[in-house]
């Protein structure tokens, strides 16, 4: 029984503490997010009905979420850099900004026909905020 | 006495909780993440503390360290209210420094009072003649607690809006954060709203959204000026509601002290009452042990705070990945008919005419009873009904609301639960305490099997009923009630004496673990699928489950040699 105890509890002790080994700071750039809009764009490409629709915006919201939250956090590293450094951050997001934008315009062309339903809609609601909600 | 002590003290709590990160993020600007290192630190040690608050009541005594947690915490609220009613005569960063000092406070006064008035309680049930009802008993004092939290959220929230509206300001819980982004340069968050803004019509930006505000509200002056006088009165509101918290601890005080008396006989520990026992020149009949009977029973206890962990871990992820699940997958919107489950106004007062209903057509009421309660099922009826024309014919629902279910959930299942034991004690097949913590596991694995099955049926539709989530959390109500109550129950008969306090407090280390493990298993989230996500809380707490019942015996043996 005492060597049930021993593992179990190493068990939860060792996740613990490797819950605390974790990488604090991720690559400070848009690469991962960019590449999952991708994906999404390329779904978006073979939307038959509302729910292909529903669930690419779906998607898309979640990833605009992950986009703002990596923006916000390379603002906040952006205040405390030097200049060159600035110049390097700036110019990484330009770079992940072209390919955003390049992107979005065809999930919103893909999208189009299905914006007056109104889960859809709903989604569409969703995204005009989440860059700004908490 | 101990179900109010315990009730106010609760109250107190989440009322400070409901508020506390949206608290930090208004007065110090915080981010999400920052405002939750502080809030997860802060419930660690709330949960953590009472290991030491039981070694310190287990040489002291249960009641004067109660009372001194009470003092304590209540100290901490006070100073909790501090930065906010100061305005601005502290520096931010002494502003902070107060914060962190009133919360070490405030997990230091818990600590004392948490796991001691559970070993208190307990205590009145050592009896022969009483023990038996002690399950009983728990399941009462544990429907104290939620008593306490249902009200909290409710208390603050009506304290911060009261404030605000001295001041002519409306409560809108998004301007805390929008008044951070406008406070400081944000370009490429701007660039980034003006690409989405390209592709789709109608995307916000945060100074649009304040502007709006500020509007609504008829304030004269520029937005800056708006954001600025909004988040003072904002915090002012919060530190009005961390003041009632510190007025329901004085409450809890009054109660405990004042109805001493009810508890004095059992408030001793084994050395005081060997003392006692001396001056008075009689017998000692507190049971002592040997030190091998004592580690059979912290071992006994060991294995259940670690598998308990497994279910705090499953059960707390209502306040995170059920919550989210709530965002992202169910509707937002349900008809007027549903939507009478989600407001307080309709809810309660059917709860009121289904209990009414009930003691009406029961045949061993009373006719006054009888009368009471139709009075009451129409009072709820006609309640329910006034508001129920007012709603539109469909009604929005936000995430957070389902979170309020567990609660009235609580109060609502609590004596049909203690009913059912009841009734099977009658019988004599009333399950042991260990037995009814494994069943409460495999519970709380059918609550993830439903939701197993709406992530499957999410596949096939664009927005899941709110009835998959709300059957998750009356079935995690049930598994909750056979396990949390039934478990603090457990550890009151199982513990050695001399270690009273210490096992309460280790059962709430269990449940400060469990936490710490929600987060883990939360983060995997985002990396697999909603049913893998699921069925992996399923594994664990069948597992957990398996596992209790594999060390029963052990348990059972634990349970009959302390009766």
């Amino acid at each position: 029984m005492k060597n049930q105890i021993i593992v179990t509890a190493s068990f939860i002790l060792s996740l613990i503490v490797f819950s605390g080994c974790k990488s604090e700071s991720g690559p400070l750039n848009l690469q991962e997010e960019v590449r999952v809009l991708k994906e999404i764009e390329m779904r978006s490409t073979n939307i038959e009905n509302k729910n292909d629709a529903f669930n690419v915006l779906r998607d898309l919201n979640l990833n605009i979420k992950d986009i703002r939250n990596k923006i916000l956090d390379m603002e906040e590293r952006y205040r405390e850099a030097s200049e060159s450094e600035k110049a390097q951050i700036e110019k990484t997001f330009e770079q992940a900004n072209k390919e955003i934008d390049r992107s979005l315009g065809i999930i919103s062309k893909n999208t189009e026909p299905y914006k007056d339903i109104e889960e859809v809609s709903k989604m569409l609601e969703k995204l005009n905020e989440i860059l700004i909600s908490k | 006495m101990a179900f109010f002590a315990n009730m106010g003290e609760r109250f107190s709590y989440y009322t400070m909780l409901a508020i506390f990160v949206l608290y930090l993020q208004a007065r110090f600007g915080f981010s999400a993440g920052e405002a939750g290192d502080f809030y997860g630190g802060f419930l660690f040690g709330i949960y953590f503390l009472p290991i030491l608050g039981g070694i310190i009541a287990d040489r002291w005594g249960y009641g004067r360290t109660i009372t001194w947690g009470i003092l304590i915490a209540f100290l901490g609220k006070i100073i909790l209210t501090v930065p906010g009613y100061s305005q601005g005569f502290f520096s931010n960063q002494w502003e902070l420094i107060i914060i962190i000092i009133s919360l070490i406070v405030i997990s230091l006064g818990t600590g004392l009072f948490k796991g001691n008035l559970q070993a208190l309680v307990g205590k009145l049930y050592d009896a022969p003649e009483f023990a038996p009802k002690r399950d009983n008993a728990f399941n009462i004092f544990y429907m104290g607690i939620n008593i306490g939290a249902f009200l909290a959220p409710y208390a603050a929230t009506s304290a911060v809006k009261h404030v605000l509206g001295r001041n002519g300001f409306l409560y809108e819980n998004s301007m805390p954060h929008l008044a951070n982004l406008q406070a400081k340069a944000h370009p490429f968050l701007d660039q980034m709203i003006g690409t989405v803004q390209n592709h789709f019509n109608g995307t916000v930006h945060y100074i649009d959204k304040i502007e709006a505000f500020k509007s609504q509200m008829g304030f004269n002056g520029t937005v800056s000026e708006f954001a600025n006088t909004y988040t003072s009165s904002l915090s002012v509101g919060y530190s009005t509601a961390f003041a009632i918290a510190a007025v329901a601890m004085v409450v809890s005080l009054l109660v405990f002290v004042g109805f001493k008396k009810y508890y004095k006989h059992a408030d001793l520990t084994v050395k005081q009452a060997k003392e006692k026992a001396e001056r008075e020149g009689r017998e000692d009949t507190t049971v002592t042990m040997s030190k091998e009977e004592e580690k059979k029973r912290m071992i006994a206890l060991g294995l259940v705070f670690i598998t308990v962990a497994f279910f705090w871990m499953a059960f707390h992820q209502n306040g995170f990945t059920l919550t989210i699940f709530a965002r992202d997958f169910t509707v937002s919107k349900v008809s007027s008919l549903s939507y009478l489950f989600f407001d307080l106004r309709t809810f309660i007062p059917i709860l009121a005419a289904i209990g009414g209903l009930v003691f009406m057509f029961r045949k061993s009421s009373p006719v006054r009873t009888k009368l009471i309660s139709s009075g009451v099922f129409i009072a709820g009826t006609a309640i329910a009904y006034s508001f129920y024309t007012g709603f539109d014919k469909t009604m929005n629902i936000e995430p957070e609301i389902f979170q309020s279910f567990n609660p009235i959930f609580i109060v609502v299942l609590t004596p049909i639960i203690v009913g059912f034991f009841n009734w099977l004690r009658v019988r004599g097949k009333e399950p042991s305490s260990p037995r009814k913590i494994g069943v409460g596991m495999f519970i709380t694995a059918l609550g993830f099997v439903v939701m197993m099955f709406s992530a499957f049926h999410l596949q096939s539709v664009t927005g899941l009923s709110p009835y998959w989530l709300i059957s998750t959390y009356f079935i995690l109500t049930v598994a909750e009630l056979f396990l949390s109550p039934i478990g603090i129950s457990f550890v009151a008969k199982v513990a050695p004496p001399r270690f009273s306090g210490l096992a309460q407090g280790g059962w709430l280390g269990a449940t400060a673990i469990g936490n710490l493990l929600a987060g883990l298993v939360g983060r995997l989230w985002d990396i697999v699928e909603l049913w893998q996500f699921f069925l992996l809380l399923v594994v664990l707490t069948l597992l957990s489950g398996v596992f209790i019942f594999s060390i029963i015996r052990i348990l059972e043996n634990a349970t009959k040699s302390s009766e």
